[in-house]
């Protein structure tokens, strides 16, 4: 190879859910080449749907991933809510909030001990971390496993929860069947603010550049589970309008099809999206703990996105305990829901960033056409942006540092590989 | 015998094979009265045996040997295999709930895991070459027990 070419490639990038590899040509000092390929097989989830009836979609969905489960589940919900012409009732939504919060707690916590942290503070592995931090990571767990007995009381389960229903829950608890939950969480809220300083204090690179941040926004909370699509550069839309303005296109080198919005290209979903366009609704302890480290919008560097995960966990655990004070079980777990021929579109913030589904069903609730667009899907150009933003800056580097930092900066993105798979055409040329 | 020993199941009953740790898990537990704990999410291993001085892991092994053909690891007598062949989809194994909790001082004194082959890891149930493995392994879990 002539010494002014310079070839880096990462075939497996560890601590991310699936698959992806990354590949890089420099030339003359330039970076001529690059992509961030997908290779994990299809998974045709979209093609699983068709032909089913509506009511199964949030168990079927929920398998695309065992990490946001719930995220499949309330998008893929909502959205059959809507075709249908449903309204649940409010009780029911602040239990699927309920629900949601630990999933965020689970989904955040894991990614930030066990999967990010080691890569500012020079670890191999979140095993190797805890040696040397045994306290930090024990928090972390204490942490997790809160947000992992909130799914299991509401869902049935810490995995795949199984009490969701299109129009509510099969069965809602009882107060006292919740009530352990709220010393656990008193202790999770100290635990998520000495969390926040943790991650603040980690040497952190400097990343800054200027993306387009799209995200659910609700005028009256920090939206989790609905809202308004806004962007920081003025999009405001209700969630049936999605493929109006994006739209989702195969890359010859990915399994997973990459969103751009229509008007500009790339955009960027998840955790620093949704503060820099909804900052000001955290509930006010996760404002403060923000603040307090320095944290504002709007936030540009992808690797403070750790800091950001660390205040929307304060925010989780908050807004939990909120929920549970005022919980009284519902008069009634679902309410009926009749099949409507149409279309209907929900969507949710994964803890990853919005989720998209829009499902076709007939007269008699068959699906006759599925999209489901995940975020880490939609982050696919910003990614990359990244990358070659990262390679164009730090060409000095040798080729392990700057190979760690291209995966450091993938791994901004918590991307769920396997939640990006998504839809393949496929033709057989039998001759 | 009390809540110092605790047995552990590990699996997913919905994931075939993948349910056997939770099926020889719950028949020990029957058999003798020690405390059993269902784990779904390996991760959650640590805080299943808590503060536990015995435990005693049962998962299902993928592509180590023939279906059905069990696997015991004393991790205080041998040091335990990195690649401990989990059949975990998501999250950490068994080889990494083991040296997280051994990095975090949280390693019951005396740990045994014991790992059977799975053969068929979808849809509902065991296969028939894991099912006529459980007794075994049920006498593997007794044996532990025993050894006290």
């Amino acid at each position: 190879m002539p010494s002014d070419i310079r070839r880096i490639g990462v075939d497996y990038i560890s601590r991310v859910e699936g698959e992806g590899c990354l590949r890089v040509a420099v030339r003359d000092g330039e970076v001529t080449e690059y992509d961030f390929g997908i290779f994990e097989p299809p998974r045709f989830f979209e093609a699983f749907m068709r032909g089913r009836r509506f009511t199964e979609a949030p168990d079927i969905t929920a398998r695309i991933c065992g990490i946001c489960p719930v995220a499949y589940q309330m998008s893929s919900v909502q959205a059959m809510e809507s075709v249908c012409g449903v309204t649940v009732d409010p009780e029911i939504d602040d239990l699927r909030r309920l629900l949601y919060c630990g999933e965020w707690i689970e989904s955040h916590v894991l990614h930030m001990y066990l999967l990010h942290a080691p890569d500012f503070l020079g670890y191999e592995s979140g095993i190797a971390l805890a040696a040397d931090f045994p306290d930090e990571v024990g928090r972390g767990l204490r942490l997790k496993q809160t947000g992992n007995a909130i799914v299991a009381a509401l869902g049935g389960r810490e995995i795949h929860p199984v009490s969701v229903r299109v129009g509510g829950f099969h069965r809602v608890p009882t107060r006292k069947e919740l009530e352990p939950l709220i010393p656990r969480l008193e202790q999770a809220r100290d635990d998520a603010l000495a969390t926040v300083e943790w991650v603040a204090a980690l040497p952190m690179p400097e990343a800054d550049r200027d993306d387009e941040y799209v995200a659910l926004v609700s005028d009256d909370e920090y939206a989790i589970l609905k809202g308004r699509i806004r962007s920081t550069r003025g999009i405001d839309v209700g969630v049936e309008q999605w493929n109006d303005l994006f739209v989702e296109e195969h890359v010859a080198r990915s399994t997973a099809l990459h969103s751009r919005i229509k008007e500009r290209g790339l955009y960027q979903v998840g955790p620093m999206a949704r503060f820099n366009l909804s900052e000001e609704l955290l509930r006010p302890v996760a404002l403060d703990a923000a603040h307090r480290v320095g944290l504002a919008a709007p936030c540009t560097n992808p690797f403070r996105s750790i800091v950001v995960r660390a205040v929307e966990t304060v925010h989780a655990v908050d807004l939990a305990l909120d929920l549970l004070d005022r919980y009284r079980r519902p008069e009634r777990p679902a309410v009926p829901v009749t099949p409507v021929a149409g279309t209907g579109h929900g969507a949710s913030e994964a803890p990853r960033g919005m989720l998209y589904h829009r499902y076709e069903i007939d007269a008699e609730g068959r699906v006759l056409d599925a999209q489901i667009v995940p975020p880490t899907a939609q982050n696919q150009g910003s990614i990359e942006a990244d990358l070659l933003h990262l390679v164009e800056r730090n060409l000095e580097l040798a080729d392990a540092d700057l190979q760690h930092l291209l995966e450091q900066s993938i791994r901004n993105y918590d991307p769920c590989i396997s939640c990006s798979t998504h839809f393949l055409r496929l033709e057989v040329d039998r001759g | 015998m009390g809540e110092s020993t605790v047995i552990i199941g590990v699996g997913n009953p919905d994931r075939g094979d993948d349910g056997v740790g939770i099926v020889v898990a719950a028949i020990a537990g029957s058999l003798t009265g020690v405390a059993v704990r269902t784990v779904n999410d390996p991760f959650d291993i640590l805080d299943a045996w808590g503060f536990a001085d015995r435990a005693v892991v049962i998962d299902a092994t993928k592509g180590t040997s023939a279906p059905g053909v069990g696997t015991v690891f004393d991790v205080g007598a041998q040091p335990f295999p990195p690649a401990f062949p989990s059949s975990s989809s998501h999250g950490l194994g068994i080889a990494d709930a083991v040296a997280l909790g051994k990095a975090l001082g949280r390693l019951p004194k005396h740990l045994v895991v014991i790992g059977v082959e799975g053969e068929v890891f979808d849809g509902c149930g065991l296969s028939a070459a894991v099912s006529a493995a459980v007794d075994a392994a049920v006498g593997a879990v007794l044996e532990v027990m025993c050894d006290a």
